[in-house]
């Protein structure tokens, strides 16, 4: 099987947005520091703090997952490459951008707080420690907080980038009528008909079933545990990961 | 079993029914021409070939070895197809590199030679390659990757007269060079007729011939004439088409000329396979 290359490629074709995008991310982030972070005093005597940087590279990521497909599966058959190929490849090449990324956002935090000045104008909190902070604040687990970060974040940019993909192969199959049904027909009934049903015909429970399962899918329904949330990633990257597959095994090449 | 071989291939699109049960072989290190009207069925039995679409039913294998989604044998087949099915932001010189990762074989200094010769600027995005530099960015690629099967859809499309020419020589001289089995399906019968060994013939989604050119050519003769004589000398032959121009008309036949019998004012003349393709794909009996 084409697999490595089919690795290489996919990796090679995100190198390029991966550098503007933490070019442009880090740039921005060190300017807002070194313009408002190492001010005690300032005339205006505004705290604020940089927060959730990471949230970006998952909207990267999500974004990335939905431009990945079709440039690519058109030039893999020209080039006799198989779906599987190309599927596995997109799987190890998710994998392994998701880990590169989530390592280089946990060091970026840890990197970032450092260098920031102690009773500030600015802090730094990584959106690992805005969700799950409230966790450590008995115990010093440096190892620990780096660790569940980076799994965290790993699992949650896996998950996004397969979501994005399968968006991505399933908008490449469907006929012209379909994409504009599913793009009308979805957020109608997301964000329209679900809300009026809930508070019409439900008086707000579904809502509150909803929030509830989030809440106990993330982690926050008794305190603030990650590892629901990895799994709950993890389940979102496996099926996605397998209705994604579904849809790729059968593509064509359209002229 | 060597060589490519569909069988009993059957795709639709829908209610059209694109390809009817199609079986044909390939063999190696020969050159074929595979000619069809448009809509005939080309360009979706090339595909399916290439494992680019799936078909309905039957099986496409190679050596015996089913094609489709096998990358060991996909890396034997490369096609060449009108539409570019490389990224937009890539440049020629790019693909080139990842050609010759996916075959290892590509041989890339032949590849930067043909586009010297061809005046291909390898700098350049290939998105804004005219249509005739695109065909022959993506003819050098297929001219170079050197697997025993390559398919070539419309591949002068866009070629003026002299790059055509250039193409059929260096086609030769990479056959000459490399042989390998090239399928060239095209429109323009008489520039590849001296090329092909083989020709095949598809319309409606079927294969009505597949023969060595020589052969095919021999079954068919044309006679000529005034158009009473040549009514008259074909009253018990099977003609597959007539042309009349003035007060000369053509009958194009079946079977082979008797020149014993030939009444005066007749000329006997072979077919050219543009013209047998013409009268084959004209009439439906044929």
């Amino acid at each position: 099987m084409n697999l490595n290359l089919s690795v290489k490629y996919q990796l090679h074709d995100s190198k390029k947005p991966l550098v503007v995008f933490y070019s442009v991310l880090f740039l921005s982030t060190l300017i807002i520091i070194l313009l408002t972070g190492f001010s005690k005093n300032s005339v205006v005597s505004v705290k604020g703090s940089l927060q959730g940087l990471e949230m970006a590279s998952a909207v990267f990521l999500f974004v990335a997952g939905l431009t990945s497909f079709r440039e690519i599966f058109r030039l893999f058959v020209q080039n006799g490459v198989s779906r599987k190929a190309l599927f596995l490849g997109r799987l190890i090449t998710v994998a392994c951008i998701s880990m590169g990324m989530s390592l280089i956002d946990n060091m970026a935090a840890r990197f970032f707080r450092a260098i920031l000045p102690a009773g500030g104008r600015l802090e730094y909190m990584s959106l690992f420690e805005m969700l799950y902070g409230s966790r450590y604040a008995s115990r010093s687990s440096g190892f620990l907080r780096l660790f569940e970060g980076i799994l965290l974040m790993f699992t949650i940019y896996v998950g996004l980038s397969m979501i994005g993909y399968f968006i991505t192969t399933l908008y490449y199959r469907m006929q012209k009528g379909t994409k504009i049904a599913v793009s009308i027909g979805v957020p109608a009934f997301l964000f329209i008909l679900l809300p009026m049903v809930d508070s019409y015909v439900f008086g707000g429970a579904l809502g509150r079933a909803i929030e509830k399962f989030l809440l106990f899918a993330f982690g926050f329904l008794n305190g603030a545990n990650p590892y629901y949330a990895m799994v709950t990633m993890l389940l979102i990257f496996a099926v996605f990961s397998g209705l994604s597959w579904l849809l790729v095994r059968k593509a064509v090449v359209k002229d | 079993m060597n060589g490519l071989c569909v069988t009993n291939v059957t795709k639709n699109f829908g209610d059209v029914r694109a390809l009817k049960n199609v079986s044909v072989e390939f063999q190696p290190n020969k050159i074929y021409g595979l000619l069809g009207r448009n809509g005939a069925g080309k360009t979706t039995l090339l595909n399916v070939i290439t494992g680019r679409i799936f078909a309905d039913s039957g099986k496409v294998t190679l050596n015996g070895e089913e094609v489709p989604e096998n990358d060991k044998v996909l890396r034997n087949i490369f096609m060449m197809c009108e539409k570019s099915k490389y990224p937009d932001t890539m440049k020629v010189s790019d693909a080139m590199r990842w050609t010759r990762e996916f075959y290892p074989g590509f041989d890339g200094e032949k590849a930067m030679a043909l586009a010297e010769r061809f005046q291909l600027n390898v700098k350049k995005k290939i998105k804004s390659l005219s249509t005739g530099y695109s065909s022959i960015f993506k003819l050098i690629l297929a001219l170079c990757v050197n697997v025993p099967y390559v398919f070539l859809d419309e591949p002068v499309l866009g070629l003026d007269a002299n790059h055509r020419d250039l193409f059929y020589k260096t086609l030769l001289e990479s056959y000459a060079d490399n042989p390998a089995t090239y399928v060239i399906s095209t429109h323009l019968i008489e520039e590849i007729s001296g090329i092909v060994e083989d020709v095949i013939i598809i319309r409606d989604g079927e294969i009505i011939r597949k023969e060595t050119r020589e052969s095919l050519l021999s079954h068919y003769y044309c006679v000529t004439g005034s158009a009473s004589a040549v009514e008259g000398f074909i009253t018990d032959k099977k003609v597959i088409g007539m042309d009349t121009l003035g007060g000369l008309k053509s009958a194009y036949i079946e079977g082979a000329p008797d020149r014993g019998v030939i009444p005066d004012g007749l000329e006997i003349t072979q077919m050219d396979l543009q013209r047998l393709f013409i009268q084959l794909t004209n009439s439906k009996g044929a």
